[in-house]
């Protein structure tokens, strides 16, 4: 190797670990990047019963709102399936992954809803802390999920004085949950 | 090829790839530089200037923001006496000093100033851990297609302060309006933005200025910040291969110390979600997950031997829990061995025996600015 290309990849190397910190690019009139979209075809694994909820999607969206714990039931299922798995994250790029994907950044915002809704409604709770349970107990979907879900499923479970089951998540999970 | 020439070849090379696509909007008066309202941060005028608002604005936020839920492991990290904006923008200041552009032609800014220079540490770098081949190379990241990524940030003057070490030679930079600033410490704090920090990173909001792009921008600027520390092995808080099992395996995504930028992004992040009165329970919930992905990078256990070949990574993969176990070698991190061992019986003893527990690293900076 010549001294300049040995010179280059010193830099590279040095660099790429000290944090270059990359996004996906948007141009213009585009919702979102190649690289984007392929993250977004992910999270739109949307199954039958997203679409089914999508009045409640976007009514979740504008005010968290539900006119019944039924609704809200149907949405909160839908969230459930909307979650990024595991597998999902392989497809990512190196770019990608530097900061907190879109992926994550798209959960947070489906999270947010659910938190959001039975915020305002205290009817919705037990459904939320079953929907809690859910998602803290699936071994597809990413810890930092998981343990949000489960500092959520914590709180509702005092909260209703319903049964925690602490066994539903790793050693791991609960010690990122503890974080927050 | 004399050093000189050989730097600036490398660096013409390399970060002609940072260029983004030109922006809409904002016009960029070339070679002035702006400071914030605190007069600590330097704002080159490369930067656009609706880009340069939005810093502006963001730092004038943190100068003045008192947060009413203290944060004492983000006091501990920083070594402040509370959790306020103005200790936490002098912890910025001392490791961000200039703020440039991404279309900064950097090989054009750097000069020898002298040639067998004395560092600290000499010959003493970080250890570079290697990616592996399965995951992609790290030239993949450090050389995206230039029409498929944008720049974020990047500190720069930890990178170019590395790169003289390397060659021995005292670098200087020169600032877009004119002055030269030697890089005699990773604390030169020069830091590059790119367009991707001015995109939205709320993807529940369209505005830029929201409270939550706001946290964002700023709790990014904590994480980079945060490379200009450290000497020696520590040198630039080097991020670690995230390791197998990891959500991020493979990548250069994690840190394999207890007070790396991770650790201060995540930290920073929780304590702008417990102090947001501004954000709505959803922008909560968002900076909360963002803060978790960030704490989830942080690798508290090594297995004690790093080698591994693809029929180890098969097998380990199986999620055999015996065979990792019986596998130290394979230095997947505690947490996956607790998960790939998760209906099996493993207790913190077992995992100290395979591992190494990743400790707080020395953050004094080499050289000084």
């Amino acid at each position: 190797m010549g001294k300049s290309a040995l010179a280059l990849l010193v830099l590279v190397v040095g660099i790429g670990s000290i944090g270059y910190y990359w996004r996906p690019a948007k141009s213009a009139g585009e919702e979102s990047s190649p690289s984007e979209s392929a993250e977004k075809l992910a999270i739109a694994r949307e199954s039958a019963a997203g679409k089914e909820a999508g009045v409640f999607l976007k009514k979740a969206e504008d005010q968290a709102h539900f006119s019944t714990p039924e609704e809200f039931h149907v949405f909160a299922k839908s969230t459930l399936q909307k979650l990024p798995h595991m597998a999902d994250f392989k497809k990512l790029k190196a770019e990608d992954v530097h900061e907190t994907p879109l992926l994550i950044r798209q959960a947070g915002v489906d999270l947010g809803s659910i938190a959001a809704a039975v915020s305002e409604d205290a009817r919705l709770a037990p459904e939320a802390f079953h929907f809690y349970e859910e998602c803290s107990a699936n071994g597809d979907l990413p810890g930092s999920i998981r343990a949000l879900c489960y500092v959520h499923y914590l709180h509702w479970g005092t909260e209703l004085k319903e049964t925690v089951n602490a066994a539903i998540v790793p050693e791991e999970i609960k010690a990122l949950a503890k974080k927050l | 090829m004399n050093v000189k020439l050989l730097i600036l070849s490398a660096v013409t090379s390399l970060l002609c790839f940072a260029h983004a696509p030109a922006f809409a909007f904002g016009a960029k008066t070339a070679g002035v530089v702006v400071s914030d309202d605190s007069g600590r941060f330097k704002i080159a005028g490369n930067i656009l200037s609706t880009q340069q608002q939005f810093l502006q604005q963001d730092l004038r936020f943190l100068q003045t923001k008192k947060f009413s839920n203290p944060d004492s492991d983000l006091n501990s990290l920083m070594h402040i006496s509370s959790t306020n904006g103005d200790l936490m923008e002098s912890w910025l200041a001392d490791r961000v000093q200039i703020i440039v552009g991404e279309n900064l032609d950097v090989g054009k800014s750097l000069s020898v100033v002298q040639e067998g220079y004395g560092f600290e540490n000499p010959g003493v770098f970080p250890t570079q851990e290697q990616p592996s081949a399965a995951n992609g190379s790290i030239l993949d990241w450090l050389l995206p297609k230039k029409d498929s990524v944008v720049m974020v940030m990047q500190n720069l003057g930890a990178a170019l302060y590395m790169l003289g070490k390397e060659h021995n030679a005292l670098l200087g930079f020169k600032v877009p309006n004119g002055d030269l600033v030697a890089i005699s410490s990773p604390r030169t704090g020069i830091i590059q933005v790119g367009e991707g920090l001015f995109q939205n990173h709320d993807p529940d909001s369209k505005n830029l200025d929201s409270m939550s792009n706001r946290l964002f921008r700023l709790a990014t600027f904590f994480h980079e910040a945060h490379h200009s520390d450290g000497n020696g092995q520590s040198l630039s808080f080097e991020h670690a291969l995230c390791p197998a099992g990891h959500l991020y395996a493979g990548y250069y995504a994690c840190d394999r110390n207890l007070n790396g930028p991770y650790t201060i992004g995540a930290t920073v992040m929780r304590m702008f979600a417990s102090n947001c009165s501004e954000c709505s329970v959803k922008q909560i919930e968002e900076l909360q997950l963002d803060s978790l992905d960030s704490f989830s990078r942080i690798i508290v256990q090594t297995m004690n031997d790093p080698t591994m070949d693809a029929e180890e990574s098969a097998q380990m993969e199986s999620g055999e829990c015996q065979y990792v176990l019986a596998h130290p070698e394979l230095k997947i991190s505690a947490q996956s061995v607790a998960k790939i061992c998760m209906s099996q019986d493993i207790n913190a003893e077992q995992i100290a025996k395979i591992s190494t527990s990743s400790t707080i690293w020395d953050e004094q900076p080499e050289g000084s600015r």
